[in-house]
């Protein structure tokens, strides 16, 4: 749906440029002719047949020629006034068009979100008050029912939140909020976060990451969902016992961050879909495959790079940003 | 634990929350949670009736949804602060509204709490447990 408004803004684009640049040009080429063409054709006309040299005219045609000459300058003034006009005109219709196109973007996610939400919600309080007895005592029979329902609600909300960020990514609706932070701390707090998850599993983690700040210009939320999304991939794809290491180091005016998991590889056809939406490598797993898809999204808007590396009994991911969001060159 | 729980309960016995919100199976089991938690739930499905409300009963708690027939919710908030009877009294934001502005608007207007639909009542009501028995000052 995202692409498709994104054709459609393209073509609009498109059409818009072809009438102020071709169509107007065109117009105002053949207007010109046709205005200027009367005192030519006039000047040859007396020329060839009033007299055979143009400084003997007689003072009647001299008049006639420069009222014909003032006639289509003006003529052709108000032609070039005209056409200025429209061409305001249609500048104001298109960002008019554009606003309107950015509040029906923003009343669809608000809707959708609203839609979507609200029964979710209604049902997440319905089974609390289930399994707090406020609707009678429950077996735990009953209550694991419940809690398996409101585990159904939680990943229900996680794809909507996750659909609508996509959306919102592609539709252009989100800019990033860019202020001062520090990459490395980022980094830890996310990995801090989910050090239990991983000593649950058996995994041990091998950071790289200075303690040392490495001061960045980023979104920072933004980035933490990203880094959030691979250490969760790391966290689902390494077998227990296994090894994930990350490591951030600092390239000219470039982080690269690159995290690396044992494990099953990913086959070398699948290093780039894996980023395409609701792609999954095993469709059994938890989740949705929209972690990978928002990762790149994010990373592209602060103009860095992610991709996949398959290395001998290890997989691993990649991530270059510049240090300054947007600025790519040097 | 359960006389911890019946002195909680009891504490909360007295505590009057209006919930505002335009989804009556919504409304409805909110005040049942409310009840089980031991506070006197009163709903108010649109903005015009619960601001009658505020000014009728002593509310000591509001939980505010945003999208209302009636005005907003964010108009009913300022309508509240305005008012000498209801400016000080809490509002706690429940919403589907999931933009970073709204819940802004929400705070700067004068909002307790904001969360997001569907959250966990442990979340809401912790919060509300957490502003209407603020811990006794050593």
């Amino acid at each position: 749906m995202a692409s498709k408004t994104k054709d459609a803004f393209e073509r609009e684009l498109r059409l818009l440029v072809w009438e102020l640049r071709d169509n107007p040009y065109r117009r105002f080429l053949v207007a010109f002719l046709v205005i200027w063409a009367i005192p030519f054709l006039t000047i040859v006309y007396l020329v060839m047949h009033g007299t055979e040299d143009p400084s003997q005219l007689s003072l009647g045609s001299t008049w006639l020629i420069l009222l014909l000459l003032f006639v289509s300058s003006v003529g052709g003034g108000l032609l070039a006034l005209r056409m200025l006009n429209n061409i305001l005109d249609k500048l104001v219709a298109y960002f008019i068009r554009a606003k309107r196109q950015d509040e029906l973007k923003s009343r669809f996610v608000a809707t959708i979100s609203h839609e979507l939400k609200s029964p979710l919600m209604v049902l997440q309080t319905n089974f609390s008050n289930l399994s707090a007895g406020f609707a009678g005592q429950i077996t735990e029979n009953q209550q694991a029912i419940v809690e398996t329902c409101q585990s159904v609600i939680d990943r229900m909300d996680q794809l909507i939140v996750g659909v609508l960020e996509l959306y919102k990514i592609e539709a252009g609706m989100i800019t990033l909020n860019l202020t001062d932070c520090d990459a490395a701390h980022l980094l830890h707090a996310q990995q801090s976060e989910m050090s239990s998850l991983f000593a649950q599993k058996g995994i041990e983690v091998i950071s790289k990451i200075p303690q040392s700040a490495f001061p960045v210009r980023w979104d920072g939320p933004k980035m933490s969902i990203v880094f959030n999304n691979l250490l969760s991939n790391a966290l689902k794809h390494t077998p227990g016992k296994g090894t994930v290491s990350t490591e951030l180091e600092v390239l000219d005016d470039f982080l690269k961050f690159e995290i690396q998991n044992t494990g099953e590889q990913i086959p070398k056809e699948h290093l780039e879909t894996i980023f395409a939406r609701f792609e999954k490598l095993h469709p059994e797993m938890e989740g949705y495959g929209l972690g990978l898809a928002i990762s790149r999204d994010i990373i592209e808007a602060h103009g860095g790079r992610i991709w996949a590396e398959s290395r001998p009994l290890k997989n691993c991911f990649i991530i270059y940003v510049p240090k300054e969001a947007g600025k790519t060159n040097g | 634990m359960y006389p911890r729980r019946l002195g909680k309960l009891m504490a909360n016995s007295e505590k009057n929350i209006l919930i505002v919100e335009d989804n009556r199976d919504q409304a409805q089991a909110l005040a049942m949670h409310a009840k089980g938690m031991g506070y006197l739930p009163k709903i108010a499905y649109d903005t015009i009736t619960a601001l009658m409300m505020l000014q009728q009963f002593k509310i000591d708690l509001v939980i505010l949804d945003l999208g209302l027939p009636g005005g907003g919710g964010l108009v009913m908030l300022e309508n509240m602060k305005k008012s000498f009877k209801t400016y000080d009294i809490p509002v706690v934001v429940l919403t589907a509204k999931i933009e970073a502005a709204s819940e802004q608007k929400a705070r700067e207007k004068g909002a307790s709490e904001y969360f997001i639909k569907p959250c966990s009542m442990e979340k809401l009501f912790g919060a509300i447990d957490a502003i209407l028995q603020p811990p006794a000052k050593k």
